[in-house]
Parts: structure tokens; C-alpha cells; sequence
């Protein structure tokens, strides 16, 4: 024992660790410029030639969508029979229907439909989603009821259950967009609700909620400054999903004649009527259906590049 | 120096904490008793999952007691408590902890982290108090009033560290919990963040359960000790008691794994392993063999230990 005494009498902190002074304040000056996390944000989405490119084809098809159906109204009950199916040229952009309808007043008067809908159903289902996602997550005793809810309803093929609601609603007296919109909202939440929930499990037992709890903070703090700023990228990628989501779930209704009224003009209605001829005359569907592409990718590549750009990882 | 007279300030009684894992049971923490007195550094050392870091979560309410008790100045802090109780508790029991990368909120500023003791117990009247508090928090640890609006991802680890000893010590809680906390950072600055968390407790009269796998750092900050394995404590002491005299044969196992310094001794050491399979702790009692030398083993194995 002696040995092992003499031993540690003699030990010094100095041989167990480098030595290093508490430094003077200069040393802990931060190099960098402050951080701000919005302008970050910022920065990184601009690096992108892609995002750039999207948001400015975004921008062109909103401002298409909002002007040319209110400078260009066409007749809508008077088919000009001379005028059916022309080809593309300089006076008809996207040609003419079989109707003889502009094909691009057509198109863009659709898209403005189309797009409403989207944004409408997209805003609504995220706040559900969100409110009932957090509340989901982070209060343990509502989960295996909101999982008997979740199942239930995934459970429905989801065209199946937009038929029968579409269907329902139809009979009560209210417009088919508004039928439309809340076929779509009633259950449309779930998604992201699940995807929150699954988040927040993951994410309440790490470290530094770990340290909220402990020095007592209350739950609604909790979620705001804690939990829904490190899902905000899920959340915003998952928003910008559901717009073109929503729009293709339109045109399959729209397919099985489900859906709008036929004095709706929809991207869904202007394909489905195209069906029928665009064998002889291509443009009918290729122009909507590229705009209906468009507008999917362009979603797309924007969520990509904000979910990379909102997360503080990327920043520098 | 006699513990007799001291202040009692934390007192664990024969926590059992289990956890059940599927059909499993753990048994992570198996009768552990021990004080903390007021004012003192009590050292918790032992391998992985031996379970120190229960013990400290379970002090804190984050794991559930199995069974045993746990009293915080007198009164009983184990058990159902009412919601006020919690409250005052949560201000006189904090924590450091281990990974500073893990253990700060990255979307928050610094002023947030750091005031979210001040908010959550209402502890300034005006938006200037509370920011004359942060600031003195942040100087107090070394930092600067300017990093208040940075985010943690742009400071280092030691600096992160000590942000999270600021966000703990700006309430003034009483009792602070350590769970390794400099095991994670770079050797170079882990003296430094030893030295502030001595010093802090010199000006304010903190007292810490201060936890590590290593005994060289424990000895180094600790005025008793106490030897966990398995989820057993098996020796307690004085620190200069244990290095000087250690009794439990895993106790001596680990003061021989540190390495010498001196490259004579460090050629003698012996890196003896240990076989816990030879002890069985659950037929050991907890006995005090010399004044405030505690060790657990049957009264045959501790008279074969105690022998000179
Ligand atoms: N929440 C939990 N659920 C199930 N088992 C757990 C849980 N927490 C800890 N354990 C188990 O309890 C035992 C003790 O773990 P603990 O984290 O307390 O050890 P430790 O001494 O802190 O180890 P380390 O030095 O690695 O941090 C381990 O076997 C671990 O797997
Ligand atoms: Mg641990």
C-alpha cells in the first residue's frame, strides 16, 4: 500500500491533463459574423440554380394563373365551331379545343382552379396536422387511440374513400369546390399528423429536452422552442408535397368523373376531356399535362431545397 | 475531517431502480445508499452502465424509483409529489450534462438557453433584469456579453460546455448534478472546465455529485467517493481514503488501470482484471469498516479485505 500512497501523493494534476489557463476574454471572441438563422436560410436556398430556377417558373405560373383568365375570358357558351382544334400558332399558344376554345386561356383558367384548391387544402391540412401531430407526440396517453384512428382511416383505399365522400357531399346543396375541399381536409391531415408524432418521439428524449425538462420548463414551450423548429423541415418539405398531391388527386377524380361540376374548368377536366381526342390532336392533352407536370416538379424541387436550407447543419 | 457535523444536504436510501425492457427486467441500480453533505464534492465512479447516470436521472425525477427513498434537505423528494413541490426542487437540483452538442437546443440563441430557468421560475421583473442576469451568467463562465445572439453550433466544445454550465447556475440552485461532464471534450481544455466548475462552487457554495468512469478525475475534484459496479455501490470513502487504502478488490482494479505518470511505477503497474463473477453482491452488506468507509461484501469477505 505504501507504494500506491507515495504514489499519489506525488501525482499532480499537470501530468493527468495538458495544462491550459482559464483563457483571457479575447480568446473566446466568435471569428464569424453573428449567425441569423432566417438569413442563412436565405443564402443556402440561393446557392441553388435549381430552387432559383423554380420559384421563378412558380412566380410565371401563379401571375399566368391569376391574369390570363381575367383579360382573356373566353365564351364559354358559345362554342365557336370554326375555330376547333387548331394547331399551336402565335394567335392560339397552346391551339384551340375541340370546342374552339383558346387552349391557353383554357389551360391557365384551369390552373388557377386547380391551384386555389391545392393551396387551400394544403393550408388546412398542415394545421390540423401540426396542431394534431404535436399534441399527438407529446402527450403519451392519446397515442394508442390516435393510432386506431390512423389505421382506421389508411386503412381505406384513399380513391375508394374520396368517391363515397365526394359522393355524400354531392347530395347535401353546397358548390363542388367547396365538397372538393372538404373530402380532402377531413382525413388529409393524418399524413403529416403521424409523420410529426414520429418526430417528436423521436426527438423528446434527447439531451437538451432532456435539459428543458429539468429545469422545469412547461410543455408549451417546450413544443414551440424546442420540438417544432427541428421539425419545421419535415413539415415544410411535407407541405410542399401535398400541393401537387392534391392536384393529382383532382385529376383522378376528375378521371372517374368524380370531383368538379362541369362548369368548373380544372386541370382534372380540361385532361379528361382531352382523353377522348388526343390521338388525332396531341396539343389538347400534352399542354395541360405539361403544366400539370410543371407544377409537381417545381413543388418538388423547392421543398428539396428548403428542407436543405432550413436545417441549421448546412449553414456555413 | 469529521462528517458527523455536517450538513446533510442529499440522502439516498437504498434506491432500486428497474427498468423493464420488453419481457426483460434491468436491473440498473441494486440498493445503492449513500450522502452528500452540504458544501462537498461527492465523486460517483464506476464503468459503463454500471449505472451512475440512473442514479443522477432517477435523483431527477427522469427515471422512476423502484424502490427506496431519496430526501433533498429533510424532506422526501421520491414518490409522488405535489406540482409545487416539483417546482421548488427543480430549482434547487440542476444538471450538467455529458455531450454540450447534445444538451443545447440548436435552433435557440443563446439568450433563450440560457434565460429558460429565468422564465420558467418568473426570477427577474424587467426584460434588463433578466439580460443583466445572462450576461453576468455568461461572464461568470468565461463567455462574452457579445455571444448572446449566437447560436451553439458556432462555439466550441469547451465553450458549449460552459453555456451549459451557465444555463444551469443562473437560477442558484443548491445541489448541481454532473454526469461526465468534461468527458467529451477535448483533453487539452478539460482541466480548464474542471477548474471553472471548482471555482463556481468555492463563490456560490455549490455542492456537486460529480460523476465520471475515470478515477483520475474524480480524485481530483471529489471529497468522497463512491465506487459503483453493476449497479451496486460497492466502496465509499474519503478520496485520499480510497487511493490511499483502497479495500473493495474492484476499487483496486480500477486505481490500477489509470496509468502512471511516472514511466518506473508505470512499468510495475498492475493491470489486474477484475472477475465481479467471483464476488456475489447480492449476499454483501453495506458496512461501515473504519469511520465513514463504507464497503459492501459478507462479513467474511470484508474481514479478508480489511486484513492488513
Ligand atoms: N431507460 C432505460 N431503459 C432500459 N435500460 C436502461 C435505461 N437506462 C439505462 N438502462 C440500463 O441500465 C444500466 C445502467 O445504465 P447507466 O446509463 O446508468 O450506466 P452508466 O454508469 O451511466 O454508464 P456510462 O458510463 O456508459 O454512462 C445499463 O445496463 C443500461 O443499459
Ligand atoms: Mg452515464
Amino acid at each position: 500500500m505504501s507504494k500506491r500512497r507515495e504514489l499519489y501523493e506525488n501525482a499532480n494534476i499537470n501530468d493527468l491533463f495538458v495544462a491550459a489557463e482559464l483563457r483571457n476574454s479575447e480568446s473566446e471572441h466568435l471569428a464569424v459574423e453573428p449567425y441569423s438563422y432566417w438569413a442563412s436560410v436565405f443564402k443556402e436556398f440561393k446557392k441553388k440554380p435549381s430552387a432559383i430556377v423554380s420559384v421563378v417558373l412558380l412566380v410565371i405560373i401563379i401571375l399566368l394563373s391569376i391574369f390570363v383568365p381575367m383579360f382573356s375570358k373566353y365564351d364559354i357558351v358559345e362554342p365557336n365551331t370554326l375555330l376547333r382544334n387548331i394547331r399551336p400558332n402565335f394567335k392560339y399558344l397552346f391551339g384551340t379545343d375541340r370546342n374552339g376554345y383558346d387552349l391557353f386561356t383554357v389551360v391557365w383558367t384551369g390552373a388557377r382552379t386547380s391551384l386555389s384548391i391545392a393551396f387551400i387544402v394544403s393550408i388546412i391540412n398542415s394545421i390540423i396536422g401540426i396542431i394534431m401531430g404535436t399534441i399527438w407526440g407529446y402527450f403519451k396517453k392519446l397515442d394508442l387511440v390516435m393510432l386506431e384512428i390512423y389505421n382506421f382511416v389508411t386503412n381505406i383505399p384513399s380513391m375508394l374513400y374520396y368517391m363515397i365522400l365526394v359522393y355524400v357531399l354531392d347530395s347535401l346543396e353546397i358548390s363542388s369546390v367547396l365538397s372538393l375541399i372538404i373530402a380532402m381536409t377531413l382525413t388529409g391531415w393524418i399524413g403529416l399528423a403521424r409523420l410529426i408524432r414520429n418526430q417528436i418521439l423521436i426527438i423528446t428524449n434527447r439531451e437538451y429536452n432532456v435539459a428543458s425538462r429539468t429545469l422545469g420548463t412547461p410543455p408549451s414551450r417546450v413544443i414551440i422552442f424546442n420540438l417544432l423548429p427541428y421539425i419545421l423541415t419535415v413539415i415544410i418539405t411535407s407541405i410542399s408535397l401535398t400541393i401537387p398531391s392534391v392536384i393529382g388527386t383532382e385529376v383522378s377524380l376528375a378521371y372517374f368523373g368524380l370531383g368538379l361540376s362541369m362548369e368548373t374548368l380544372s386541370l382534372g377536366r380540361i385532361l379528361r376531356d382531352a382523353y377522348n381526342s388526343w390521338m388525332a390532336d396531341p396539343h389538347i392533352l400534352i399542354f395541360p399535362a405539361l403544366v400539370v407536370g410543371l407544377i409537381t416538379i417545381i413543388f418538388y424541387l423547392i421543398g428539396l431545397a428548403l428542407a436543405d436550407a432550413l436545417d441549421p447543419k448546412t449553414h456555413r | 475531517m469529521s462528517n458527523e457535523n455536517k450538513e446533510v444536504l442529499l440522502s439516498v436510501k437504498n434506491m432500486h431502480v428497474v427498468f423493464k425492457v420488453g419481457r426483460r427486467r434491468v436491473h440498473a441500480v441494486n440498493g445503492v445508499s449513500f450522502d452528500v453533505y452540504k458544501g462537498e464534492t461527492f465523486g460517483l465512479v464506476g464503468e459503463s452502465g454500471s449505472g451512475k447516470t440512473t442514479v443522477i436521472r432517477t435523483i431527477l425525477g427522469i427515471n422512476d424509483l423502484t424502490s427506496g427513498n431519496i430526501y433533498f434537505k429533510d424532506n422526501l423528494i421520491s414518490g409522488k409529489l405535489s406540482r409545487r413541490k416539483k417546482r421548488t426542487l427543480k430549482k434547487q437540483i440542476q444538471m450538467i450534462f455529458q455531450d454540450p452538442a447534445a444538451s443545447l437546443n440548436e435552433r435557440a440563441n443563446i439568450d433563450y438557453i440560457v434565460s429558460e430557468g429565468l422564465y420558467n421560475f418568473k426570477l427577474f421583473n424587467t426584460e434588463q433584469e433578466r439580460r443583466e442576469k445572462v450576461v453576468k451568467a455568461l461572464t461568470d463562465v468565461g463567455l462574452l456579453e457579445e455571444h448572446i445572439t449566437r447560436y451553439p453550433h458556432e462555439f466550441s466544445g469547451g465553450q458549449r460546455q460552459r453555456i451549459g454550465i451557465a444555463r444551469a447556475l443562473v437560477i442558484e440552485p443548491e445541489l448541481v448534478l454532473a454526469d461526465e461532464p468534461i468527458s467529451a471534450l477535448d483533453v487539452s481544455i478539460r482541466a480548464q472546465v474542471l477548474n471553472l466548475m471548482k471555482k463556481l462552487q468555492r463563490d456560490r457554495d455549490l455542492t456537486y455529485l460529480f460523476i465520471a468512469h475515470d478515477l483520475s478525475i474524480i480524485q481530483y475534484i471529489s471529497d468522497r467517493v463512491g465506487v459503483m459496479h453493476n449497479g451496486y455501490l460497492v466502496e465509499l470513502a474519503d478520496a485520499n481514503e480510497i487511493y490511499a487504502n483502497p479495500l473493495h478488490p474492484y476499487t483496486k482494479s480500477l486505481l490500477n488501470a489509470i496509468p502512471q505518470p511516472d514511466p518506473k511505477t508505470e512499468r510495475f503497474r498492475v493491470r489486474g482484471v477484475y472477475e465481479s463473477t467471483d464476488i456475489h453482491y447480492e449476499s454483501g452488506e453495506w458496512i461501515e469498516v473504519t469511520p465513514g468507509h463504507f464497503l459492501l461484501g459478507t462479513p467474511e469477505q470484508i474481514k479478508e479485505w480489511t486484513k492488513k
